[in-house]
């Protein structure tokens, strides 16, 4: 049952049109679709918008299609696209909606707006069930509701999802729905295969062959690989002059420490044969966050859980591989994967630590779709960071 | 040979409390022995807390790990049932799952005595070797402690004073075996170091620093200590004393108060500050907020915060507290500060803090009373503090007043000791921990006696064979032999005494129907009892997509009028069973109902409809759930609509009625009669539910 019929059933009343006052807002462009990556609660926020604008952005433009972002100043950014969060009022936003040739966006009031306005809407549905809380109003004809498969499972009806069910949904089943309610005839050539559960999340790893400068990347907090290259003085260097997290699989010196806590975000500290609790006692003595993880196997840690038993839980992780992913089989040499983990190293840009052995670095951030690597079996532990894809 | 296996049930090993640092002491200790497989069985956790991943043996928490689970398990009858949650909580809901999935070879027991309720009654609790290894704080003994140690075979408790209590009860077999304490984290420093922690902690190096490290404040006398300070202060003013209270200042007793009512110098009450951030601790006089870290820099929250357990948002120092506390390293230097150690208590189970300052070589001044009496004696380089009787209300349990004259009294007679003298009996302090309550000696007792065990065979099995309530009753002349028949054809066991009980019965006249009825009660009771509750036992085998249930607990009446909306439920779903749930006393209102399929027993799940038709990976068991009762029985929400502005009575030659007025319908259809003159064809006939809520049977499509 929808909400609407529940409150209309439960105090024996009839529906009508809903109202919302709309107010003026200037519109810099003619024609334009918005997003709205916001909501109620974050199992409801779509991750893959901005895989979404990838694809529509090159066809809309064509035809001269603008891409805005509405929504609330905290709501997820989004990229390439006219950020009015925060912008507009609830009021203006309507003006917006009512405007628009199209609105993408979550279970959200934003959605119902749209659907009460007569505005073609896309919603997409993960923890929730558009039976219940769908758009209402319109005509079907004007509404694309995408509903996750949930792996088969029910909507959990949760706040909080791990992993979250909103997104099973492709980017470009999203994409397709947007061109089909804009009567724009493309074919959408993208297929997705895989998403890394860390591939939204960019990251800046930096070789400690290099000295990052403090006005480089401001606010960012940048990873320093001391696993990848164990050298104090470098470390020592940048972190006099900006923040980082330090990743490493042997002891940093005291010194350092206690020389530039301030600068220290945090340590990631990798368990292998010959570890330290010495070292993660002088972290909590000198107030640094940490964490503790592991490729060890869990039945070798006995005596590993021992020892750090005071220091906190370890993360014990597994490499993944090609065959550890689904639509593993449908990889070729063709495929592409797109990556938001960077490795610097001097003044070139790595995209994986294989690409910085074999000195292959990229141009600019920006060229960061190349093909996967099916060589190197390695290529693949960085899974959870990729977006794989067919195009 | 196999390795033995054993279930070890206490605190989790990662908790601060005594048991959970016993736990961890002892089960250390057996897992380095590499002798045995051992399996925790957690209290405070649930079945698969994370925490759970942290031991290098398996771990499973006590309480289940779906919080929907256990909040229908801890108010079976919607009502929240207080000693079962406490049972729950104590692990009594897992552990048949956690033997039968363990087949463990012995039972270790750590916990409070009520832990254990009705275990001994449980099939496996003579089968396997059961060990139970409590704390009793008071006397009298607690009656349950009592009573059940006939059933304990292995039953050993953390102090003496329980020990002969329980002996002069008659029960022999009971010993004392000490909680166990990581000995090698506690120790006295070098003078040097001591000296250069109180230069750190900016205290004078001739202050005569009296400790006292507690938690759970309402069994502290702290009271009678700061009374005992002020006397002590006044009678001998060359020494520089100060009080060092250990403690979260936010629990339990209004600690400052009473500093200002026995006008107490404030710089005199030393406490523990330790920093949110970085953990370093500061011993420094209390203030009543908290502090600037000199160590981080981390600011104090400015606004005092009165919501001390959980509020997250604190920043800076705060006093020392379970949640927030400081390290053993940083405890034992906190000892290594102290020149004496007091614990003024009213009773307690092992009191922690006194082998801890034994251990950092501090001469105890105890309250003789509990546990305390063994930390008193000559041999254990502690005093005895002598105390006042007074009656806990309610347990009416003895509990110790301490005397203040009697800690300025053996204040006194430390300060004038001779130094050699009063190094001796630190020593001795020590080594009374180490002898008694060492790691190595009690865990040395854990292991002869699991060793003494021998292996269980695995092949018994945990199901009763049903109880047969349907047996006709016998027709045999001879009485005992009758009713030895309903013993072994009714409740399938022998029961001797029961016998001899029901022959005197019949002697004095109860007729054998009586008997018999009796018999077969009990037989239904107990087969209800043993069945495992499942909700989907209650419906056939059509599978969940193909159930609707309609639920109304209560009563006849609304039952009945229920009836009237069963015609529609059938009509919307005719592929599936209308199942209606009530209580069993108004079944049979529904019978004989050409669309009910079956009525089931209400049960307090049914009020959850993500329970009963899925979320998430629980698939649920119905596919549409109707509880129209909330409205009408649980948060009341019709009595004041007079009118509505729907049509919810089908067209029917067979009745009319309703609230709805069509006068008042916002519809352009014409209605054909008022509702005053009402007649057997229906006011509103013209108005189907389609043209008046389209949106009702709207279907949304995706």
């Amino acid at each position: 049952m929808h909400l609407v019929e529940t409150y209309a059933l439960n105090s024996g009343l009839t529906i009508d049109r809903p109202f919302i006052y709309q107010k003026y807002f200037p519109v810099p462009f003619d024609k334009y679709i918005l997003i709205h990556a916001g909501g109620g609660f974050s199992s409801k926020f779509y991750d893959y918008y901005n895989e979404v604008i990838a694809i529509l952005q090159p066809i809309l433009k064509e035809y001269g299609i603008e891409v805005m972002q509405t929504g609330g100043d905290k709501d997820p950014p989004l990229n390439g696209i006219v950020d009015l969060r925060g912008k507009s009022d609830l009021h203006q936003t309507a003006f917006l909606i009512k405007k628009a040739s199209l609105v993408i966006g979550n279970d959200s009031c934003i959605v119902h707006l749209a659907d009460a306005l007569d505005t073609p809407v896309i919603a997409l549905y993960g923890p929730t069930r558009p039976s219940n809380s769908g758009p209402f109003f319109g005509p079907p004809e004007k509404k694309i509701l995408i509903e996750s498969d949930r792996g088969g499972n029910m909507p959990s009806f949760s706040y909080q999802e791990d992993p979250k069910t909103i997104n099973y949904i492709k980017p470009e089943e999203v994409a397709k729905a947007a061109l089909k309610l804009l009567n724009i005839d493309k074919k959408v050539t993208r297929e997705t295969l895989y998403i890394g559960s860390d591939f939204n999340s960019p990251i800046l790893d930096v070789v400690m062959d290099t000295i990052i400068s403090p006005e480089a990347f401001p606010g960012a907090i940048l990873n320093a690989r001391m696993d990848l290259d164990f050298n104090e003085e470098r470390l020592a260097q940048n972190l006099s002059i900006r923040p980082f997290t330090i990743l490493t699989d042997k002891e940093i010196p005291l010194q350092v420490i206690e020389t530039f806590r301030r600068n220290i975000a945090g340590i990631l500290y990798q368990i292998k044969q010959g570890y330290s609790t010495e070292f993660i006692k002088n972290l909590t003595h000198n107030g640094i966050k940490y964490g503790l993880w592991t490729y060890l196997e869990e039945e070798t840690l006995g005596q590993v859980k021992l020892d750090f038993f005071d220091y906190g839980l370890i993360d014990i992780k597994k490499k993944m591989s090609k065959e550890s992913l689904e639509n593993h089989e449908k990889m070729t040499t063709s495929t592409l994967y797109k990556t938001n983990k960077f490795l610097l190293s001097g003044d070139k840009i790595y995209l994986n630590e294989i690409d910085w052995k074999n000195k292959k670095p990229i141009e600019s951030f920006e060229k960061n779709v190349n093909p996967i690597d099916l060589k190197d079996p390695d290529f693949f532990s960085d899974a959870s960071h990729y977006y794989i894809f067919n195009e | 040979m196999r390795k033995k296996k054993i279930l070890f049930h206490s605190n989790h090993c990662l908790s601060k409390t005594g048991f959970g640092r016993h736990s961890r002491a002892i089960l250390t200790y057996l897992y380095n022995t590499g002798k045995y497989e051992i399996c925790e069985y957690a209290t405070g956790l649930s079945w698969n807390d994370p925490r759970c991943k942290a031991t290098p043996w398996k771990c499973h928490g006590v309480m289940p790990t779906d919080q929907r689970e256990l909040f229908y398990l801890v108010q079976p009858d919607g009502k929240k049932n207080e000693p079962l949650e406490r049972l729950v909580h104590y692990g009594y809901h897992n552990i048949d799952k956690i033997i039968k999935q363990e087949k463990p070879d012995v039972y270790i027991g750590v916990e409070d005595i009520w832990a254990f309720l009705s275990y001994w009654d449980k099939k496996w609790w003579n089968k396997v070797h059961t060990v139970i290894h409590t704390t009793l704080d008071s006397l009298p003994i607690l009656p349950v402690a009592v009573d059940i140690a006939p059933k304990i075979k292995h039953y050993y408790v953390w102090a003496k004073f329980a020990e002969e209590a329980l002996h002069k009860l008659g029960h022999k077999h009971v010993k004392t075996l000490h909680g166990a304490i990581d000995t090698s984290l506690f120790y006295r420093l070098s003078p040097n170091e001591r000296n250069e922690l109180r230069f750190k902690n900016q205290i004078p190096q001739d202050a005569f620093i009296i400790g006292y490290v507690f938690r759970n404040q309402l069994r502290k006398s702290v009271h009678k200590l700061l009374e005992a300070f002020v006397e002590f202060s006044k009678r001998n003013p060359k020494v520089n004393g100060y009080l060092l209270l250990h403690t979260f200042w936010e629990e339990g007793w209004d600690i400052p108060r009473y500093i200002k009512e026995f006008n107490i110098p404030n710089e005199k009450v030393l406490t523990t500050y330790v920093c949110r951030h970085c953990r370093n601790y500061d011993v420094r006089p209390f203030t009543e907020r908290d502090i600037n870290c000199r160590f981080c820099g981390m600011e104090a929250t400015p606004q005092f915060s009165h919501n001390p357990f959980f509020d997250n948002r604190r920043t800076g120092m705060l006093t020392t507290s379970t949640n927030y506390g400081i390290t053993e390293h940083q405890l034992n230097e906190v000892y290594n500060l102290m020149d004496i150690y007091v614990h003024p208590f009213t009773s307690g189970g092992q009191e922690i803090p006194v082998q801890e300052a034994k251990l950092t070589e501090l001469i105890t001044l105890v309250t003789n009373y509990s546990c305390g009496e063994e930390y008193t004696t000559p041999e254990s380089g502690g005093l005895p503090l002598d105390w006042d009787e007074y009656r806990e209300p309610d347990s009416q349990f003895i509990k110790a007043t301490t005397k203040s004259y009697s800690i300025v009294k053996n204040l006194e007679k430390v300060i004038n000791m001779k130094e050699k003298n009063r190094r001796e009996m630190e020593k001795r302090a020590r080594q009374f921990v180490l002898d008694n309550c060492s790691v190595e000696v009690v865990g040395r007792e854990y292991e002869k006696l699991i060793d003494n065990f021998s292996p269980v065979e695995w092949d018994f099995d945990f199901t009763e064979p049903p109880k047969n309530p349907k047996y006709p009753m016998p027709d045999i002349p001879d009485n005992l032999e009758w009713i030895q028949d309903l013993y072994k054809n009714i409740l399938k066991m022998k029961d001797e005494k029961g016998e001899e009980y029901w022959m005197k019965e019949l002697e004095r006249g109860i007729p054998r129907q009586q008997i018999y009825e009796f018999f077969i009660e009990t037989a239904k009771r107990e087969n209800a009892q043993n069945a495992d509750f499942d909700i989907e036992k209650l419906f056939d085998k059509e599978g969940k997509d193909k159930r609707i249930l309609y639920v109304m607990p209560q009563s006849i009446g609304d039952c009945f009028l229920s009836t009237s909306l069963f015609k529609s439920i059938k009509e919307l779903h005719p592929e599936c069973n209308l199942y209606v749930a009530t209580q069993p006393q108004y079944f049979s209102i529904f019978s004989a109902n050409p669309y009910v399929h079956k009525v089931v027993p209400y049960v307090p799940q049914m009020d959850d409809e993500m329970q009963m038709a899925g979320h998430g990976t629980h698939k649920g068991f119905v596919k549409v759930l109707y509880t129209p009762f909330f409205s009408t029985q649980r948060q009341l929400n019709y009595l004041s609509k007079d009118k509505i502005d729907l049509c919810l009575t089908k067209p029917s030659k067979d009745y009319a009625g309703g609230t709805s007025d069509p006068s008042t319908l916002k519809t352009e259809t014409p209605t054909t009669q008022q509702r005053e003159t009402p007649t057997f064809t229906l006011p509103t006939a013209t108005l189907t539910a389609g043209t008046l809520c389209p949106t009702l049977h709207q279907e949304q499509t995706v």
